[in-house]
């Protein structure tokens, strides 16, 4: 089970696989979502014209939508990897260690999915909702075709359900904000979880949050504003979204790079040593590949080209071929951060070393 | 609080044949294969002509101040204020493997059906045994740990720390104060007499 080398026995570490690594990516998606889905509802007043209205108000609705799906994928995946899952679900009484990161992340993961569950009904449900067409509204469609004698009776129970729960606008718009700060709660939950533990040098303190902090919004957006460049088409909110994910994405590499460094520089330390080795040999395919290339190089570079381009070239995005091929590309990038986002999680998963025993 | 139990280990008299871990194997009844409560591992130190290889019999460390009990959600695991003994009581465990990554030793094991088990000082037989038992310092006739009872060299003992303290040399003792495990581990005696090995818990390097 142990490897033995000169001095050392290193500690075997095959405790979380793929599910622990989905389950921290889709966490740091589901916060991300709802952050982004709030600031796109509060900038949505200062849009320039109903189109840019339009787009952010349907990138809000997104963003709500799509955190709770994030999250409630997420924690089946979680709920997969337990060895006695039912008896998680009773966590109310059984969770007894407050002081466990894993205590404070289910309460937040819990209080968080009520009120963006909640938020999500107000959001896409109730009278003044009937009838809208716009592409997020395809939830609506698709409950409607669960229909008893011709009645959709889920779509008029979520329709009476709002209408009577839904708060005024100013309390709704508060409440959502406060939504946003537990969502980034529970993207900050997925690195103390982690970095509460000193066992692992790659799982430390001082970068791991900032790291998954700026990833976790970095991915929530990429996933929330792809959805309406998908079935609505390029905006200006598309692009300044856009940008505002490459600032995030050059400070996430910053943070990755830093650490990375520090990692390296701890020559006396032989599992920050080993771990770098992991990275450089084992894992250098999903870590400079996946989440250095893929996740964040690209996707800066993609964009840099395609701004770039637009303003040099004055390229008419309302042409229908340039827009297809700039829509194709925000899509792809999008899709390459949240790749990106996967493969950092699976990184810092597989590719922890513990502290070994010496025998000196 | 009881006196707290724990185990001695002497590296100079093991001779890494493994009867321990087997012996702990066959009492508990653990699963072949990965499941392994006490494990036994050759470290090679130093080079020729200083190099020298040491066996050391691992199981879990009955920490001072375990870290695996800080994680637990559900506190399912316990350091025993009776007899210092760290149990685990399966009937509350999920299952998360929270308790592995925070094991410095490697100690909390996972079988087939996903819970965690480890060695329990042999208060009693089988995985999840002996975390409602009595106190090992109020029982009759307690078990005496399989390890034990089977090493060959009589290189491991189990016991009161007091009682174990009476085998161990002075540097080994001195060894014990500073760590923060109940296991007393003998330093290793190099062909020149120097004292040369013994296990270290790693240091955290983040405060
Ligand atoms: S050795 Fe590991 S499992 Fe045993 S008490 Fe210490 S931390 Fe817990
Ligand atoms: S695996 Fe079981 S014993 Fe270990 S931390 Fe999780 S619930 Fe506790």
């Amino acid at each position: 089970m142990l490897a033995a080398e000169s001095g050392v026995i290193w500690v075997p570490r095959v405790h979380w696989g793929l599910f622990i690594a989905t389950y921290l990516f889709l966490g740091g998606v589901s916060g991300g979502s709802y952050v982004t889905s709030v600031s796109a509802q509060l900038i949505r007043g200062r849009a320039s014209s109903d189109v840019e209205w339009q787009s952010r108000d349907e990138t809000s609705r997104w963003g709500s939508l799509l955190s709770v799906v994030a999250i409630g994928v997420g924690t089946g995946a979680l709920l997969y990897h337990l060895g006695a899952p039912l008896r998680a679900l009773t966590f109310a009484w059984n969770f007894t260690n407050y002081g466990s990161w894993l205590v404070i992340g289910t309460w937040l993961i819990v209080i968080f999915s009520t009120l963006a569950t909640l938020d999500l009904v107000w959001n896409f449900f109730g009278s003044e909702k009937q009838g809208r067409t716009s592409g997020s509204f395809f939830v609506r469609r698709i409950l409607g075709w669960i229909a008893i004698g011709g009645e959709p009776v889920v779509l008029n129970l979520l329709d009476r359900f709002s209408d009577i729960t839904k708060p005024p606008q100013k309390l709704h718009t508060a409440i959502r904000v406060f939504g946003a700060f537990l969502g980034m709660g529970v993207i900050v939950y997925t690195s103390m979880l982690l970095s509460d533990l000193w066992t692992c040098p790659l799982w430390n303190r001082t970068y791991l949050p900032p790291l998954f902090l700026m990833s976790g919004i970095s991915t929530g957006l990429a996933a929330t504003v792809a959805m309406p460049a998908i079935f609505d088409g390029l905006t200006e909110t598309v692009h300044q979204y856009s940008l505002a994910d490459d600032a995030l994405i050059v400070v996430e590499l910053g943070i990755l790079l830093a650490f990375y460094n520090f990692l390296q520089g701890r020559t006396g330390c032989m599992a920050s040593q080993a771990t770098v080795d992991s990275l450089n040999s084992v894992f250098s395919m999903p870590f400079w590949v996946g989440v250095v290339g893929l996740g964040l190089l690209t996707p800066l570079a993609m964009s840099l080209v395609m701004t770039g381009a637009s303003a040099l070239f004055d390229l008419d995005e309302r042409s229908h071929t340039w827009h297809q091929i700039f829509r194709a590309g925000y899509v792809l990038k999008y899709s390459l951060v949240l790749v990106g986002g996967f493969f950092l999680r699976y990184v810092i998963i597989f590719a922890a070393v513990k502290l070994p025993l010496t025998v000196a | 609080m009881g006196e707290q139990w724990g185990f001695y280990f002497d590296p100079n008299s093991c001779m890494g044949c493994n009867a321990c871990a087997i012996a702990c194997k066959n009492r508990h009844g653990t699963e072949a294969g990965h499941v392994d409560w006490r494990r036994v591992e050759t470290v090679s130190t130093g080079e020729f002509p200083d190099y020298q290889e040491t066996n050391v019999s691992l199981s879990c460390m009955h920490c001072e101040d375990p870290p695996c009990v800080d994680v637990c959600p559900t506190n399912a695991i316990e350091k025993r204020e009776s007899d210092g003994i760290v149990t685990i009581d399966r009937d509350e465990c999920i299952g998360c493997r929270y308790c592995g990554w925070a094991c410095p030793y490697g100690a909390p094991q996972y079988g087939e059906e996903g819970l965690m088990q480890k060695c329990n000082l042999c208060l009693d037989k089988g995985p999840g045994a002996g975390a409602d038992a009595e106190s090992k310092n109020t029982q009759e006739d307690p078990l005496e740990p399989a390890c034990v009872d089977e090493c060959v060299g009589e290189a491991l003992h189990a016991g009161p720390i007091g009682e174990l303290m009476d085998l161990a040399s002075e540097a080994a003792a001195r060894k014990f104060e500073q760590n923060p495990t109940s296991v007393i581990v003998e330093p290793q005696t190099g062909e020149e007499g120097q004292a040369a090995a013994n296990v270290e818990t790693p240091i955290p390097y983040q405060g």
